[in-house]
């Protein structure tokens, strides 16, 4: 038997809480963001005005 | 000897001047994609120097006419790398963290996109990658990626390394 056990175990704990924390936050920023959009009518806009431009050109492709 | 090989080719981004931190384009199917960097300073919870500099990104399908799954789209890792390296050339200190369930189809997404902004990233940029387990098996993938003339790097690459490195032994 060791001392070191629960300070690994805490360590464990602390690293899968954040982990599982980050999840549940991507989660919910997904959530958001589309609710945010079928809410926003500046945003729609943002994305009509987006497609045509790429419509005008002809393609949504560039070059980086 | 020519470096650059690979087409260059990606999708148009466009973002809205009220939040600059979240981008927008639309695919060859009509997909739309909006990636968001958020802030989560929670990540170093214990180092409030560095929080205002921890984001997270977000990928999020705003529409999808095609009323199907996206498609592997190959132009979309190389949009997406490229909104990272427009996200980072004006923010020198960020850190971005990226966190995902491995499930098998995350995965090939997730390395692909790895593969690709490896490629992409030349020498600038630093991305690290690890994974933790929890008890019921499930597979949590973490990367960090900085700039490497990030003030913090050293600091960073130690917080990250303290975070999983236990947990690995």
């Amino acid at each position: 038997m060791t001392t070191e056990e629960p300070i690994k175990d805490e360590r464990h704990e602390r690293a899968l809480s954040i982990a599982r924390r980050m999840m549940a936050n991507k989660k919910a920023a997904e959530k958001e963001a589309i609710e945010e959009y079928q809410n926003s009518p500046a945003k729609q806009a943002l994305v009509a005005e987006l497609r045509r431009k790429n419509a005008e050109r002809g393609t949504p492709i560039i070059r980086l | 000897m020519q470096k650059e090989e690979r087409p260059l080719s990606g999708y148009r981004v466009d973002n809205d001047s009220s939040e600059p931190n979240v981008f927008i384009f639309e695919t060859v199917n009509s997909i739309i994609y909006e990636v968001r960097f958020k802030p989560s300073g929670y990540i170093f919870e214990n180092d409030p120097e560095i929080q205002p500099f921890v984001f997270e990104i977000s990928i999020v399908v705003l529409e999808n006419p095609t009323g199907k799954g996206p498609p592997g789209a190959s132009l979309v890792p190389p949009t997406i790398a490229r909104i990272f390296g427009n996200f980072f050339e004006q923010h020198e200190r960020v850190v971005v963290y990226v966190c995902d369930t491995s499930d098998k189809r995350g995965s090939v997404r997730q390395r692909k996109f790895e593969n690709w902004f490896s490629y992409y990233k030349g020498v600038s940029y630093a991305q690290f990658n690890d994974t933790l387990v929890d008890d019921a098996g499930v597979p949590y993938s973490m990367s960090l990626i900085i700039r490497l003339d990030n003030p913090f790097r050293r600091r960073l690459l130690l917080a990250f390394d303290d975070l999983l490195t236990d947990y690995r032994k």
